[in-house]
């Protein structure tokens, strides 16, 4: 009886966790030849601007460097950036996919805890994540030389489940405290101050900051924190139907592109994340053969130290592209 | 076997986060900001009970220890022009020389009257329910020397 009540739940619980997230393999063999490129640039040479720093800046928060009194000495973070650049390679390659994937994980969070025990921390969890949950995946099986040598790894729905699990939690803890710390408070206007502050005390110029700047209005800004609430919180809603999160991630997109344009803060590493859920293939297979062309423009144009900042605006402006346009333009060329 | 693994696996992510929030998100790490009271609540929507507001913050660079032995010492004046030069050191944008220099370019379009600006020197805790500790006040003059 107790067995038949809780049957329905149950199942429902198992489609969810095994085939609500399942993906084509081309589609997880796109994402990981796309996620593997954008960390092979955005996280190049991570953490080295830390060996100039005074070691009196150490202060490790709670992680792999919680209990190192000092910094870990240059070779060390010289070898982690070669081990990590070696993973990455093999991942973009599809060759040892899953051994790939689990040492670039591991190699992520250690540059990161080095970075960040300079007390800079960046939000870029989603990213680091992502070769964790998608090791099992199977986003080795397509576009690989795992699948040229006959190893054939299952695909599995439930990495896909928790990755989009920990991404809808990811966005709910950056929602709450803002609920708590009352940014739907009609007296305050929360994103009016993060853009003053960024106009005034860290001197951010970005293209739309100024223009909007001397907007006063709560009727304006109000509902621009309501809505930042509103989507943070809703994706653990939306996190039970693909759909749904898909909608709920391009949402997400059209504000990290405002983000973009006023802050001048890119959240790349979340659109990579977000791109995990949606069918890569047929899209990147028309822009592929722009790659190359792309990529030799931007050595062109771009200084060297500005590489990866630009990358990263870059993923986001795509994304946002990729929201409004490719709905419309896969239905007119089907 | 795979399938019940997965199963416990879910069930394990509540105690997960409840983890992640008791243990991280509680950790009382300090960090100090500068703050200008009197600017309104408007600046800091984040901590929005207190009564002044962050107008430089500096978590991102300098533990309050490593702030405190720079600090130690050195006469007020100074103290400012190594807070500034501090907080600009890992964005590695063009170092700021004085904060009297970044609250004068910046004081017109606050206040175009005021004179003065007040810096209050303040350990903030991550955690919005602790009272910030005052740590010191400098008064800054805007007008040229």
């Amino acid at each position: 009886m107790v067995g038949r009540l809780l049957n329905p739940p149950l199942r429902r619980i198992d489609h969810w966790l095994f085939e609500e997230y399942k993906s084509l393999p081309e589609d997880l063999g796109a994402f990981r030849i796309l996620f593997a490129i954008y960390a092979l640039v955005v996280y190049w040479q991570r953490a080295t601007w830390t060996i100039d720093m005074p070691e009196d800046f150490w202060g490790p928060p709670r992680g792999f460097t919680y209990f190192m009194d000092r910094p870990p000495s240059p070779v060390v973070v010289y070898l982690l950036n070669a081990a990590l650049t070696t993973a990455l390679v093999a991942l973009l390659a599809g060759y040892r996919t899953v051994i790939a994937s689990l040492t670039s994980f591991v190699l992520l969070i250690a540059l990161n805890s080095i970075y960040y025990s300079y007390h800079k921390i960046d939000h870029d969890i989603l990213l680091v994540i992502a070769p964790f949950w998608m090791a099992l995946s199977g986003w080795g099986l397509n576009y690989s030389i795992d699948s040229r040598q006959g190893r054939q790894p299952a695909v599995r729905g439930w990495c896909l489940s928790f990755f989009a699990l920990c991404v809808a939690i990811g966005m709910f803890s950056a929602g709450w405290p803002k609920l708590m710390g009352g940014w739907l408070d009609w007296d305050s206007q929360a994103v009016y101050g993060i853009v003053q502050n960024y106009f005034y005390v860290q001197d951010t110029r970005a293209i739309a900051l100024e223009p909007i700047l001397d907007c006063q209005s709560k009727w304006f800004w109000e509902p621009h924190d309501w809505l930042t609430v509103g989507v943070e919180l809703f994706f653990l809603v939306a996190v039970i139907n693909r759909q749904l999160f898909r909608w709920t991630c391009a949402a997400m997109t059209l504000l990290h592109v405002g983000i973009l344009l006023v802050l001048d803060i890119p959240f790349g590493s979340n659109i990579i994340a977000y791109a995990a859920f949606v069918p890569l293939a047929a899209s990147l297979r028309k822009l592929w053969p722009l790659l190359p062309g792309v990529a030799v423009l931007t050595a062109l144009v771009v200084p060297w130290q500005g590489v990866q900042h630009f990358t990263s605006s870059f993923m986001v402006l795509a994304g946002g592209v990729y929201v409004l346009v490719w709905p419309v333009y896969s239905r007119l060329f089907k | 076997m795979e399938r019940v693994l997965v199963r416990l696996l879910l069930l394990a992510a509540p105690f997960v986060c409840a983890f992640q929030y008791w243990v991280l998100t509680e950790y009382p790490e300090p960090y100090p900001i500068l703050i200008m009271p009197g600017f309104g609540r408007v600046l800091n929507g984040q901590t929005h009970d207190h009564p002044t507001v962050a107008l430089l913050r500096d978590g991102r660079t300098l533990s309050t220890h490593a702030m405190a032995e720079l600090f130690e010492g050195v006469p007020a004046p100074n103290r400012v022009r190594l807070t500034s030069t501090v907080l600009h050191w890992k964005s590695r944008q063009p170092v700021t020389p004085t904060l009297q220099d970044w609250a004068r370019r910046h004081a017109s379009r606050m206040n175009p009257n005021a004179d003065t600006l007040a810096v209050r020197w303040h350990r903030h805790t991550i955690s919005s329910k602790d009272e910030p500790e005052w740590l010191g006040d400098f008064l800054i003059p805007l007008s040229a020397e």
